[in-house]
């Protein structure tokens, strides 16, 4: 593997700060750089909407922006945009994430911002209106597209249509339409504190300045009585297959897909480097050649690994035309009965493992990508010398590994399948049950 | 808070070299000495805009075929050459340009030139490939198809255009793609990949010197090919009034574009619809390829049309392209809102930019944000070798410098001015996607 790689992640200057308060910072100073990156998360996503309150965690988040006790929705956006900044919020199932730009000038005014908007939402109802009506014109667009439908479809079947991961962070209109502003100011205060927040910044910036500029701001927030955070999911389901008929489309979005092993599991790194020469490397991967390339089936094929805090999904996509659904899921079974029944060739792992290692120190050249991965490694607790340990543990991983790992969360006697567009159910006549190896 | 006008030292084009190859490839070199990346791309001056009807697409089939093998090159080796190497790769099309790069550690550089010389001596457009990716291709439109913004983005180009070439999608007509041959593709790649057709940028660490030489070993023995004219034969008339089209499909919303002709991007008008633009529905960058998702708030269309729930969206692209182009606008409607509604409120708003010039407030949110934007979107060495390359190939590599640098002299009363020029109804055409209900049916 590239040495060159390793060194260039074992260059990267890392400084961490845990304040009393919990917040947790990472930073990477770039002395020559004129901009800085934000990236930052707040525990308090999907997976904190109260029962009967879907849309809950979505619906603040939307609001975080739109007025605080001390400034306006307009305010807010003024002082950003006349700043030369940008600052958004998105929801997602465990946390709410936020990234912002700026020059070094107006760091303050961006920081003091992003922790008013954390701290001290003030959910003005007419905003509430706005904000719901959004999200519930974001879900009719959902209604309507092949590829989100497919997606969402596929997760409610993996995990429950209430679980953790199962849930559309957007919620259901009806229980949506029934939240009140008082709803949304207990959800902020049971679930926005401190301890579950965290900062990682790039950028031209002296880090004991920051560092001394963010304890200011975020000192004034203590810790209330927070919910606690618990994960929520419904047993192993039997696999399922769902036809979402969608006659007036063109293309069907075809999903398969089972349940995976959270980020800290054992099992994630051969999980991940068997998903990336699955459905992943150059042009998708072993997916891509049998239904892209060899085939000719399919623009996109592909197979996703999205290991969160308490558990994962592995699905495998492709999007193709009526008549190649059932050619397009046949080739998708036979790369997944192929990893499931065959070790993966030394030199394709290897060549997987280079590919792992040389993107990740790529990745590192622009900031916005450079700070995404700060955030994540403190996210997900990998460590300081997370970058600087990457290769031995690429290296640590075997094929016999990737085999057993596929073998134990990936056969096809437990995927699902949801096939959304132009599509009957008795036109799809291919099922993973059905193509599922035995002996 | 009182915040003045942004002072930015970023010059995209510090430090930057030029050469050309006998064969007349041009060759822009940018070294810098802290990175660990090194980003190849080259750029060929075709797009939608040199193809004629009954092979529409070409382009952008040829950009596929191009990863499909040929010279030294097997089916499929470009992406695992670079795969191999942690690198990253890809290929755009659009309507003026084709561009190809290859992002590796700084080491590698000999592998994205390789790969790039051999492309341009040698793709193969194996018959079977041809029809292979025939499908693929079909396949990518058909996934387009799905979504109702780019049907009414697709109907409205067609609209606008009687004679330009701008009027197909750079996809190209289904019908075109299904009939399109072999020979149709190969001739346009032997017409237009030619080093004389071409710029190559190098950006990120390494020696200018050993690139250089480099460069002149794998693209001098590729011959010159023929002169392409940068002018096409086609001028477009002024409207004589609006243009409607009107779309009526199964769906759960509505949509509604509305695109304006604008002079092409050297015109002296041009800095002025830039911050017309920006004041009108925001700013996100010159090239606008690697946005995040940043919405601004506080243009007039936001607060007109989503503060007001009449759309749960509004976007605003401004062209970057050779020839003049269109200012384009689309909405999401929200449910309870009809289309007439959404049209009148839209337009009493262009109306107003007529009316009444920006505030200094307005101008000083569109200053400080064309100014940051510019370096945003030039972060890192990959997206500054695309914008000083897709920049050279519109007209010159100072081109996003001098459009930034011209937009901070704009006036209130030149975008009042260029606003009154422009936004007229006798110059828009105006799509509707009307949804009617009854969409999906779960088994």
């Amino acid at each position: 593997m590239s040495n060159d790689a390793n060194k260039v992640l074992g260059r990267l200057e890392l400084d961490r700060e845990l304040f009393e308060n919990g917040l947790a910072l990472l930073s990477n100073e770039v002395r020559e750089s004129e901009t800085i990156a934000i990236s930052g998360s707040i525990k308090a996503g999907t997976m904190f909407d109260p029962i009967g309150a879907s849309g809950t965690a979505e619906l603040v988040s939307r609001l975080l922006m739109r007025g605080t006790t001390s400034r306006s929705a307009s305010g807010i956006s003024q002082t950003i945009e006349e700043s030369g900044a940008t600052l958004s919020f998105e929801n997602r199932d465990e946390s709410v994430n936020f990234s912002a730009r700026c020059y070094f000038g107006v760091l303050d005014t961006v920081l003091e911002i992003i922790s008013d908007c954390l701290m001290r939402p003030s959910f003005p109802e007419n905003e509430i209106v706005l904000a719901r009506s959004e999200i519930l014109s974001e879900i009719k667009a959902e209604e309507d597209d092949t590829r989100s439908t497919a997606y969402r479809r596929l997760a409610e079947l993996i995990f429950g249509r209430d679980a953790t991961y199962g849930k559309d962070p957007l919620g259901r209109p009806e229980e949506l339409n029934r939240l009140t502003r008082d709803d949304l100011v207990r959800f902020h205060r049971d679930n926005y504190s401190p301890n579950r927040l965290i900062l990682a910044m790039t950028g031209g910036y002296d880090f004991d300045l920051v560092r001394s500029k963010i304890e200011k701001i975020f000192s004034r927030w203590s810790n209330g009585e927070v919910q606690k955070i618990s994960y929520h999911d419904a047993r192993d389901l039997p696999a399922k297959t769902a036809v979402v008929e969608m006659k007036h489309k063109t293309q069907v979005d075809l999903a398969v897909g089972t349940k995976a092993v959270p980020r800290l599991s054992h099992d994630y790194y051969p999980l991940n480097l068997g998903n990336l020469i699955l459905g992943r490397l150059g042009l998708y991967g072993r997916l891509g050649k049998n239904v892209r390339e060899d085939r000719g089936l399919a623009y996109y094929s592909f197979s996703t690994l999205q290991s969160k805090l308490f558990s994962g999904l592995f699905a495998a996509f492709a999007g193709v035309n009526p008549s190649n659904v059932n050619k397009a899921a046949e080739g998708i079974f036979d790369e997944l009965n192929r990893i499931t029944a065959e070790p993966i060739p030394q030199k394709e792992l290897e060549t997987a493992k280079r590919n792992s290692l040389g993107s990740l120190s790529i990745s590192l050249d622009t900031s916005v990508e450079r700070v995404s991965i700060l955030h994540d490694i403190e996210y997900n607790n990998l460590g300081m010398d997370y970058l600087e340990r990457y290769r031995s543990i690429l290296d640590r991983v075997s094929s016999e590994e990737i085999l057993s790992s596929f073998q134990q969360y990936v056969r096809l006697d437990r995927l699902s399948m949801v096939a959304a567009g132009p599509i009957t159910d008795k036109d799809l006549t291919i099922l993973p049950l059905a193509k599922a190896q035995t002996g | 808070m009182s915040t003045s006008i942004l002072k930015s030292s970023f010059n995209l084009l510090e430090g930057i070299r030029e050469f050309t190859l006998e064969n007349g490839l041009q060759v822009l070199l940018k070294s810098v000495r802290t990175s660990s990346v090194v980003s190849t791309w080259i750029f060929y001056k075709v797009g939608s805009r040199n193809e004629k009807l009954g092979t529409t697409g070409a382009s952008h089939w040829c950009e596929h075929m191009l990863f499909k093998g040929g010279g030294k090159l097997g089916k499929g080796d470009v992406h695992t050459l670079v795969s191999n190497e942690g690198g990253r790769n890809n290929a755009f099309t659009d309507h003026d340009v084709t561009a190809y790069y290859e992002t590796l550690p700084k080491d590698r550089l000999d592998l994205g030139l390789f790969i790039e010389s051999e492309r341009m001596a040698s793709a193969a457009f194996d018959p079977k490939e041809v029809e292979s990716e025939r499908q693929v291709i079909i396949s990518e439109r058909e996934g387009s198809e799905n979504f109702p913004q780019y049907l009414i983005r697709e109907e409205i180009f067609a609209t606008a255009y009687h004679q330009h070439p701008y009027m197909w999608p750079v996809i190209g007509w289904k019908a075109d793609l299904k009939n399109m041959t072999r020979d149709d593709l190969y001739h346009h790649y032997r017409r237009y990949y030619h080093p004389n057709n071409a710029i190559l940028v190098v950006c990120g660490n390494f020696d200018q010197e050993i690139a250089l030489a480099e460069i002149t070993k794998l693209f001098s023995r590729i011959p010159a090919g023929e002169k392409i004219p940068n002018k096409i034969p086609f001028h477009e008339l002024p409207q004589k009034g609006e243009r409607i089209i009107k779309l009526t499909q199964p769906g759960t919303l509505n949509y509604l574009g509305v695109a304006y002709h604008i002079p092409e991007v050297t015109d002296a008008d041009v800095p002025a619809l830039i911050v017309l633009s920006a004041v009108l529905g925001g700013w996100r960058g010159l090239i606008g390829f690697f946005g995040d998702r940043f919405v601004p708030k506080t243009n007039r269309l936001y607060k007109r049309l989503v503060e007001a729930n009449i759309a749960s969206e509004v976007n605003t692209y401004f062209p970057v392209n050779i020839d003049p182009s269109l200012l384009y606008f689309d909405m999401t409607l929200n449910p309870e809102v009809g289309m007439k509604k959404a049209t009148e409120v839209f337009f009493s708003e262009i109306d107003r930019m007529k009316d009444i010039v920006p505030s200094e407030n307005e101008m000083k949110v569109s200053f400080n944000q064309i100014r940051a934007w510019h370096a945003y979107e030039n972060d890192g060495i990959g997206l500054q070798a695309l914008s000083i390359g897709y920049m050279e190939r519109i007209k010159s590599r100072e081109l996003a410098n001098t459009l930034v640098e011209r937009s901070l002299l704009v006036t209130p009363e030149d975008v009042s001015n260029v606003a009154k020029k422009y936004l007229s109804e006798m110059n828009r055409v105006v799509g509707e996607y009307n949804s009617v209900g009854g969409v999906a049916k779960i088994v």
